[in-house]
């Protein structure tokens, strides 16, 4: 197994969130895990075709289950509540209009911005699709601004959140690579549209969050390895004691 | 005509613009007044009428507001508003504004001077969508300290900027940053760690031969402004903000991880967390361009400080400002960036706008540069109409939020009913008021704003001691009496055996109370979403004594 490798794999085991999916559906776990490891292997070896077509399938189905095991929520209906809002608004606008040759051109705008359907569909898709590119949802369990009425849990160890910016920094020249891009968009556009209310989270952004942190990793590790010998060790073990005792520290969040 | 500048006419509509958005319906949009622009609104008027704020202290170094000891700056230079317009709404928000006005100018110089963009349209561009920010209308229309605090602010980082290429120019940086302390306590905080950060950062041209001297001179100059501080260093007035740490969540956090760790290292580990969470926060697109601030006062109804769309030029701004770290003028801006969120990272809120103001300057410069190589890299029959549609559409999205939603629907949360509840107070000269001040913001200084109540007698009236132990008596009580007017909790043994007039909302004083107390309703103030802010019941202490047999003993009097 290679370094790079090796570090790939503690990065999709030494999270919570991969463990929660296990334990609540196996099946789901394993097609994680697999989609996860052939992404890598497309970005870092570029891969066979019959590889490409092996994760486009497998993503697929990640997809279609991040579907299914999303509680749906409509783009368009209200509820009580929501009505009693929609209804005080439209009466808080006051009459825009502009004269024409004499005529008074009336602009629905209170309708257009709270009344059609269209409109409240997209304010929806904005909000679902802020929660799901938000950071702090992966490796802060949203913390310090929690969703209203959304059980929020640990998912990565809050200290690989520089690595993965770092990742994604490295990776930019990669987004052309058509798996890397599909594995970030597909699911942003999925989950803007059916919604966040899934117990175990946005999954099908694992993958691309897993290879990001990989390979921020990796690339910090190289760094590292510059140094003179007798800093490299002692840096590394820090570093390492330091994710041991943050991930104990995520680990009692989660449990207590 | 032929010489003027495109760019020059440009600045001039955005100009124009930031006018109308920060000026227009100053007086009524927010609809009310809110607490903190109330107390510095009238220690400014007290000030103007007397040279001592509402305790009778002369020109203090930190003023007492509601016990905040608030950096004095914005109050003493709105004294000449007053004195020229007098005391009202309007008088007290427009420093802010005038702020705002040109902080427009200096983003547009600063966007120059820092030599960044390709494109010639980019410094008048960042102006123009710092203009529009909801942040920046926001704060530019808010009566108390913040935007002064951060133009003054931004203003001697600009010329700290300018100084590492003319030297001269940092004894007015280091100067305008050391007065920034006076602005609000976030500079405070965050001017001597940004002057820390850029001489260590820019050290070598700091200390080079031809600008140590005036290097030297600036932060002489920025300690002799210090000296009104240090003389009262050593009371508690100084850092009246320390209660706002997080220390109760820090514990909480350590008791959970005190499961699996020694005690030793789970407060170092639940304040890293607890830091590193808030800290993050401040750059988190959710919070950036999605969700409004937390508090309902702070915060736009269905508006982030940026708009949602700028979250592109937002991602590529920080990829370049990432990858061109090493350029002299982004790492000034990443240090910038990095240092601005540190005071409100420290306080509790999670994303406090506020507290988080001056980071409004790099960000608006990491958004101006993502979207200069957005458009760099398309023709401009494309970026220009889909721009000008983008920003269309964010001014329809602003009017909607900031001048139908928020007058109408966070008119409770800025104080609206006090302006009616004190013309109800003129009309009723001879009655005693008494304000349940259990379920809002302190009422006493937002009567004496409106009834305009004589700044001299006021003092006189207060507990004489606070102003003998203004700087070490910190703690504050929302209790006073001056005039006909109380405000406390309702006491409902005693106060209904007393004639006077009780005011509250209507959990304050429910229908059940006032049938049980022989209280008659005298008035009713609702805000514009029809919500009761305030009513007024007078007693009946002779009905109620008559009804319970004269058997209190309050019936005697």
């Amino acid at each position: 197994m290679s370094q790079n490798f090796f570090i790939f794999v503690f990065v999709l085991l030494s999270n919570l969130w991969v463990w929660k999916i296990f334990g609540q559906n196996l099946l789901l776990g394993l097609l994680l895990v697999s989609a996860s490891v052939l992404l890598y292997r497309l970005i870092m070896h570029k891969g066979a075709e019959a590889l490409r077509y092996m994760f486009l399938v497998l993503f697929a189905l990640l997809l279609f289950s991040q579907w299914q095991t999303t509680q749906p929520s409509s783009l368009t209906l209200l509820d009580n509540d929501q009505k009693r809002v929609q209804q005080m608004r439209l009466n808080e606008y006051p009459p825009i209009g502009i004269s024409i040759a004499g005529k008074k051109l009336w602009i629905p705008l209170a309708h257009w911005f709270e009344g059609r359907r269209e409109t409240i569909a997209a304010f929806r898709i904005k909000k679902n699709f802020s929660e799901a590119i938000d950071p702090m949802l992966y490796f802060f369990a949203n913390h310090p601004r929690e969703r209203v009425g959304v059980e929020e849990f640990e998912k990565f160890p809050y200290i690989l959140l520089p690595f993965f910016i770092f990742g994604i920094f490295s990776l930019s020249k990669k987004f052309r690579n058509k798996s890397l891009a599909l594995s970030l968009l597909a699911p942003l556009v999925l989950i803007s549209f059916i919604g966040n209310k899934n117990p175990l989270g946005p999954f099908s952004l694992f993958p691309f969050l897993a290879v990001a942190t990989a390979t921020g990793i990796t690339k910090a590790y190289k760094k590292i390895a510059l140094m003179p010998k007798n800093k490299f060790k002692p840096v590394l073990l820090a570093l390492f004691a330091l994710f041991a005792l943050v991930f104990l520290q995520v680990i009692s969040y989660a449990k207590y | 005509m032929r010489n003027i500048k495109p760019e020059l006419i440009a600045l001039t509509i955005i100009l124009f613009l930031g006018s109308y958005l920060y000026f227009s319906k100053l007086d009524s949009i927010p609809s009310g007044l809110y607490v903190d622009e109330a107390v510095t609104g009238y220690n400014a008027y007290s000030l103007l009428k007397t040279g001592k704020d509402e305790y009778g202290k002369a020109y203090p170094v930190a003023l007492r507001f509601l016990g905040s000891y608030s950096p004095p700056l914005y109050t003493y230079l709105s004294i000449p508003i007053m004195a020229i317009n007098g005391l009202n709404i309007f008088s007290t928000r427009v420093l802010s504004s005038i702020s705002g006005l040109l902080s427009i100018l200096l983003v547009f110089h600063f966007l120059k001077a820092l030599k960044i963009t390709k494109s010639r349209w980019t410094p008048a561009l960042g102006a123009l969508l710092f203009a529009i920010s909801p942040w920046t209308v926001f704060y530019s229309r808010v009566g108390y300290e913040l935007y002064l605090a951060f133009f003054i602010f931004a203003l001697g980082v600009f010329f700290v900027w300018q100084g590492l290429k003319k030297q001269k120019l940092l004894i007015p940086g280091l100067a305008l940053l050391s007065l920034s302390t006076y602005g609000a306590h976030t500079e405070q905080i965050l001017a001597p760690v940004f002057i820390v950060g850029v001489t260590i950062l820019f050290r070598k041209e700091l200390l080079a031969k031809k600008s140590k001297k005036y290097f030297l001179a600036g932060l002489f100059i920025a300690g002799l402004i210090q000296l009104p501080y240090l003389t009262i260093i050593s009371t508690p007035a100084l850092f009246s903000k320390t209660s706002l740490f997080y220390k109760g969540v820090v514990l909480v956090q350590a008791e959970k991880i005190a499961h699996f760790l020694p005690t030793f290292i789970t407060f170092p580990l639940s304040f890293l967390r607890e830091f590193l969470s808030q800290y993050l926060t401040y750059f988190s697109p959710r919070s950036l361009f999605f969700l409004p601030d937390p508090d309902p006062q702070r915060g736009l109804p269905e508006l982030s400080v940026f708009y949602s769309w700028m979250i592109i030029p937002y991602f590529v701004g920080v990829y370049l400002l990432l990858k061109g770290r090493k350029k002299r003028s982004l790492k000034f801006i990443l240090l910038l960036c990095l240092l601005a969120p540190l005071p409100a990272a420290l306080a509790g809120d999670p994303f406090s706008t506020q507290r988080a103001l001056p980071l409004l300057l790099p960000l608006i410069i990491v958004i101006a540069l993502g979207t200069d190589r957005i458009i760099a890299k398309l023709k401009t029959k494309i970026w220009l109409p889909a721009l000008a549609i983008l920003i269309s559409f964010s001014l329809l999205l602003l009017w909607r939020s900031y001048f139908v939603f928020l007058p109408n629907e966070r008119a409770k949360a800025w104080g609206y009913g006090f302006r009616q509840l004190a013309e109800e107070i003129k009309k009723r000269p001879s009655d005693k008021f008494l304000i349940d001040q259990s379920r809002i913001k302190p009422a006493y200084i937002e009567l004496a704003f409106f009834l305009k109540y004589p700044p001299e007698k006021f003092q006189k009236e207060l507990d004489q001691t606070i102003k003998e132990n203004y700087y070490t008596n910190t703690s504050f009580s929302e209790n006073y009496s001056f005039g006909n007017i109380e405000t406390r909790n309702i006491n409902w043994e005693e106060d209904i055996y007393k004639e006077q007039i009780l005011v509250g909302d209507e959990l304050a004083i429910s229908e059940g109370q006032a049938k049980e107390h022989f209280l008659t309703k005298v008035f009713e103030i609702r805000d514009p979403v029809d919500t009761i802010v305030f009513q007024g019941y007078k007693t009946d202490p002779k009905e109620k004594c008559a009804k319970t047999l004269n058997l209190n003993p309050l019936c005697a009097n």
